[in-house]
């Protein structure tokens, strides 16, 4: 309680106050450009919140993301492409509404079900985090290993439909945090002479080029998409919905509840927990058939479970330092160079800032309905904005972003060589989720590695001798072992058919 | 750009011998069998295991997937040029802004994108004037990042 009375003059500071004003509108009007993702909004902001205290700093980007995550539903409604990846779910549903006359009522639903789902998601966080974190401290190397390990391999086998792309992507990852002086002997690896990566590939300027070049490059070949269509002016968006949630209440836990658990999950985010609750909510509905036509249902599930994965993403990564998915990667990346590493010591140090992120949390997420709103009514003249002015604009907020870091051109060099490197991972089918994950988590990987190697002098029992460890130990090697024994039971089944056929 | 599984599989395998090739260079610990180059490897060891599945599934599918896939823009002779232009756009930031200054190497580049993705010169000047403005002072000004200042030496406010 102490903390949490601490933390509020830490939050409830003008300066504080108008970051997260500014990273809202910010975020809101990058996640409802197509285009342009919630994970791109925070790759932007994060070289201006490098130049913040902690609490500013993750308040921006928790600001930024959880509008972007909404304002992903307004182009998704409104024009049937989804404005952020997490938003995909659904759009065609919310388009079917809008069609039919039912715009206000869709965007509204998910608006207020996008707040409602991520107060839920946080409050979960609040709640766990500490509790977690007791248990936490008496982790050793071994504990972290494994539990690292088990976050990148859950990172690889969700986000990918091709477990063998992703393990690569995330071995891309590991390499490239192994360049530079090496952790245990001081010695340079993989710098070829380069003194500027003696210190390793500089983790924002890396960030920048996976998620803003690569995006650009995929865009700019594309040809340009039809204007949109002269649009109505949204207004009455609050009017009915006491009604649809009153319907639909059921629907709006399950998504809460379903979203915080998916977004704790290592590997997964808002995306997929949108897509698995809306999936759940046509299962369970009393009228699947309406689903598809234009039906509110799978909107509040979908809607609000997105949301909450946001809050619920950043239980693990608070609690052991370990991201879930690729927004968390890049938070964690920016405290790592903060010097504030994250994992539960932080909460026995500096209670008092793992409070303030709370606070900022449900701030955002009330914020959400004001400002939600306000994108709404707007949302004719943003969805205007043409594509051909707004990638070459991202193109300089991401080169100077890179620059600004070190002040050194070698960042725009490093944000060069990884976008193009990110834009082949891509065009290819590998994820760069898994990528951005193994980048961050690399050098605390080996880190634990090496100290649990040395500890326990090569020998690889003892990383099963504690029980915490045995037990995730034993987790990450079956869930290892999943494809191998799916690959052979597949091939079993398969050839008593060849035979008989 | 997409290519068969089997020629990712080969890159993925020749990076893994020549990575694990370097880390031989590297010290191991006093008194341990193994040191900096450990996790290197291990992770080459990766490299290898996962690109020789590729180069088996890509054999494999080898009727269904072309060596290289291009897409319907690479068949063109504007979306080459664009992607040439906003990787062109880059490199010569990189090499000029520290001589001619962020204010005209921003402004050059992405002048230059625009107008070839938009096609009007007039607005995609101003426009371009405006963003560099506005990008220099949140940066410059705001955020005490010293952005070169070039050939406008005279002019630094």
């Amino acid at each position: 309680m102490d903390s949490f009375l601490l933390a509020l003059p830490l939050v409830f500071q003008a300066d504080v106050l108008a970051v997260m004003a500014m990273a809202a509108v910010f975020g809101l009007v990058v996640g409802s450009v197509p285009g342009l993702t919630a994970t791109m909004a925070t790759a932007l902001l994060v070289p201006l919140t490098f130049f913040m205290d902690p609490v500013p700093a993750i308040a921006a980007m928790v600001t930024a993301t959880a509008m972007a995550i909404f304002a992903g539903d307004i182009p998704g409604a409104l024009l049937r492409v989804p404005g952020t990846p997490a938003s995909a779910a659904y759009a065609a549903e919310a388009f079917a509404m809008t069609r039919k006359g039912l715009a206000e009522r869709a965007l509204g639903t998910s608006l207020v079900a996008s707040a409602i789902g991520g107060l839920f998601g946080t409050t979960v966080l609040v709640l766990s985090a500490p509790q977690l974190a007791e248990v936490a401290l008496n982790f050793t190397q071994f504990e972290y290993f494994w539990l690292a390990c088990l976050g990148l391999s859950c990172a690889v086998f969700v986000s990918t439909a091709s477990p063998v792309k992703g393990t690569v992507s995330l071995l891309i990852g590991l390499f490239l945090a192994t360049v530079g002086i090496d952790i245990t002997a001081g010695h340079p690896r993989y710098t070829f002479g380069i003194p500027d990566l003696l210190g390793g590939v500089a983790f924002i300027p890396a960030m920048i080029g996976m998620f803003a070049v690569a995006e650009i490059l995929r865009n700019v070949v594309s040809s340009e998409p039809m204007q949109p269509p002269k649009m109505e002016r949204i207004l009455k968006v609050f009017s009915g919905l006491s009604g649809v949630f009153r319907t639909y209440w059921r629907g709006l836990m399950r998504g809460s509840v379903l979203g915080t658990a998916i977004g704790i999950l290592p590997g997964a985010g808002g995306d997929i927990a949108a897509w698995v609750s809306y999936a759940l909510s046509k299962r369970l509905s009393k009228e699947p058939q309406k689903f598809g036509t234009g039906h509110v249902e799978g909107i509040v599930d979908a809607g609000a479970a997105n949301n909450a994965a946001l809050s619920g993403a950043f239980v693990p990564a608070l609690v052991f330092g370990i991201p879930g998915d690729s927004i968390t990667a890049i938070v964690i990346g920016v405290l790592y160079i903060k010097g504030m590493n994250p994992g539960p010591t932080v909460f026995l140090e500096n209670p008092q800032l793992i409070y303030g992120v709370f606070i900022t949390f449900f701030i955002a997420n009330l914020a959400l309905i004001p400002f939600g709103f306000a994108a709404i009514a707007l949302a004719r003249h943003i969805l205007r904005i043409p594509r051909s002015i707004v990638w070459p604009v991202v193109l300089l907020f991401a080169m100077v972003g890179a620059y600004a870091i070190d002040n050194s051109l070698f960042g725009i060099v490093i944000m060069l060589v990884i976008g193009i490197l990110a834009y082949f991972m891509e065009e290819n089918g590998f994820p760069v989720a898994p990528a951005i994950l193994g980048l961050v988590l690399g050098s605390m990987l080996e880190g634990n590695f090496m100290t649990a190697m040395i500890k326990a002098d090569g020998n690889l029992l003892a990383f099963f001798e504690r029980p915490i460890a045995a037990v995730l130990g034993v987790i990450t090697l079956a869930l290892w072992a999943t494809p191998l024994i799916l690959m052979a039971v597949r091939r079993a089944r398969q050839r008593p058919g060849v035979d008989s056929g | 750009m997409r290519f068969n599984d089997a020629i990712l599989g080969l890159v993925l395998i020749g990076f893994a011998l020549v990575a694990a090739d370097i880390s031989r260079g590297f010290p191991s610990m006093p008194g341990q069998e193994y040191g900096s180059s450990l996790f290197p490897r291990i992770l080459c060891v990766g490299f290898a295991i996962c690109g020789g599945i590729l180069v088996w599934s890509g054999i494999r599918n080898r009727a269904t997937q072309p060596l290289l896939d291009r897409d319907p823009w690479a068949y063109t002779l504007g979306g080459p040029f664009t992607l040439l232009l906003v990787l062109a756009g880059m490199l010569f930031y990189i090499l000029a802004s520290e001589t001619l200054g962020f204010i005209p190497t921003a402004f050059l580049m992405v002048a230059v994108i625009m107008i070839r993705l938009r096609g009007r010169w007039l607005s995609s000047v101003v426009i371009s004037a405006a963003v560099t403005m506005v990008v220099h002072y949140i940066f410059y000004s705001l955020l005490l990042v010293p952005l070169p200042w070039g050939v406008l030496e005279p002019l630094v406010f």
